[in-house]
């Protein structure tokens, strides 16, 4: 029984991987100059895309509250939670937003060298999705607990921006000046050169 | 009655994706993919006069031959999907390719065992079971070359979609019927033959769908490297990532 249990799963598993790769947006062949503008943004997105971490320390700042249940009005104090909440959300998704660039990055790179080493390829895709369920954990218990039930998760939690943020001016110097200088205009005037 | 309507629509539909192949660049494209559609309909065609006429053990041997062939000329049509769609990426198809090999040696290694292992060889229930780990690492070869092409975002083009997403149902469902023939025994027989005949002719369906006119695969431009080599690239991609988990590994123990 257990085999055919495995079985199943498997069957069911690989059914919901073919209605993932059929119901996949088209992705244009990526290359040359499209590349290099692609890369740039997702990195550029990385560095500049995310809330500063003064503000997003203000975001959870305990003050605030203190502040609002001292007012005693309860309906404001709903009111201050609940947006308070929403914004502590809508920063995940973005963290999240950032991990998943940086993946996209990577594997759009990677997939052209031809010495891929199938170990480390298999380690970053499990970090990658390490990372991302993270995230997603996070998302949760700031849906269900609020971002002021857990002050040292959200502290720990507001590092994350400065360290995306000092992933990204690594990424910036990896990719170097000559690598991503600004776009030549070298057209002929009947044709488009980068 | 439906058994030979379904039967003589499913032959229709074979002659009629080799009919279309064989008028454009499909058949150059993707000659393993037609040998393999041949090969069916050429057993379908051979296997109807035999279930007609024939006696049921006979019709037996007859299916179980058809069906080991069919599983060959279905590895054949892996590998084309495998070398097609990551044509252009070398990496990728390396990585393919190895993990290919291996699970194809896992496999026969498996099944030799079972045979080996078994005291009486009980047929056509062994057949049913070596059919089964056959297909599964049909099966499993298919999740990594299409795993691949999500990770990667690899594009695929219109006639390899339609081959992966026709021959996978096919294989899927083989799988998920196989193993309940193999626990249910030869009594799950008519069910499963139901099953099968009903998502072979969805398969065709796909194929006829998709595979109506030659659509070449998305070629990429020439490549731009970034990082000079790959373990620039791998070692920049895990630092940006022990940073990032660590951050949020602390984050998620408060």
């Amino acid at each position: 029984m257990i085999q055919v249990i495995l079985f199943l799963i498997l069957g069911a598993g690989f059914l919901v991987l073919l209605y993932l790769f059929a119901g996949r947006k088209n992705v244009r062949p990526e290359g040359g100059a499209e590349v290099l503008v692609q890369a740039r943004q997702a990195l550029n997105s990385l560095q500049t895309g995310l809330l500063p971490p003064e503000l997003i320390v203000r975001v959870f700042a305990r003050e605030d509250l203190e502040f609002v249940n001292s007012v005693g009005a309860p309906a404001v104090e709903a009111l201050f939670l609940s947006e308070r909440k929403r914004v502590a959300l809508r920063w995940v998704a973005h963290v999240r937003k950032q991990v998943l660039s940086l993946k996209h990055f990577h594997s759009g790179q990677s997939r052209i060298y031809a010495r891929l080493d199938a170990r480390t390829e298999i380690a970053l895709a499990f970090d990658f999705a390490s990372l991302l369920i993270a995230c997603r954990i996070l998302q949760i218990v700031f849906y269900f607990r609020g971002p002021y039930a857990a002050p040292r998760m959200v502290r720990k939690a507001v590092g994350v921006a400065g360290e995306v943020c000092a992933v990204s001016q690594r990424c910036l110097a990896f990719l170097g000046p000559a690598k991503t200088g600004p776009v030549r205009n070298d057209s002929a005037g009947d044709s488009a050169a980068i | 009655m439906a058994t030979y309507a379904l039967w003589a629509a499913g032959i229709g539909l074979e002659s009629l994706i080799l009919f279309r192949s064989v008028k454009s660049p499909i058949l150059r494209t993707y000659p393993r993919f037609c040998v393999y559609i041949a090969c069916i309909l050429v057993s379908d065609a051979a296997l109807w006069p035999v279930y007609k006429m024939a006696s049921a053990r006979t019709y037996q041997r007859f299916y179980w031959a058809k069906e080991f062939i069919c599983v060959i000329a279905g590895y054949a049509v892996v590998l084309e999907i495998l070398e097609r769609a990551l044509d252009s990426y070398d990496g990728p198809k390396k990585l393919a390719r190895n993990a290919a090999l291996t699970i194809f040696t896992a496999i026969v290694a498996i099944t030799s065992g079972e045979f080996l292992l078994q005291r009486s060889v009980r047929f056509p229930l062994t057949a049913v079971e070596v059919q089964r780990d056959l297909r599964t690492a049909e099966l499993v070869l298919l999740s990594l070359i299409i795993g691949l092409l999500l990770y990667y975002r690899i594009e695929a083009g219109r006639n390899l979609k339609g081959i992966v997403l026709g021959y996978g149902f096919c294989v899927a469902t083989v799988v998920i019927g196989d193993a309940f023939r193999s626990y249910a025994g030869m009594s799950f027989q008519a069910a499963f033959s139901v099953l099968r005949s009903y998502s072979f002719f969805a398969s065709l369906l796909i194929w006829v769908v998709f595979l109506w006119s030659y659509e070449p695969n998305p070629v990429p431009e020439q490549p731009t490297q970034l990082a000079d080599d790959y373990d620039t690239l791998a070692n920049w991609t895990k630092g940006a990532l022990a940073g990032m988990r660590g951050h949020l590994g602390k984050a998620a123990r408060p």
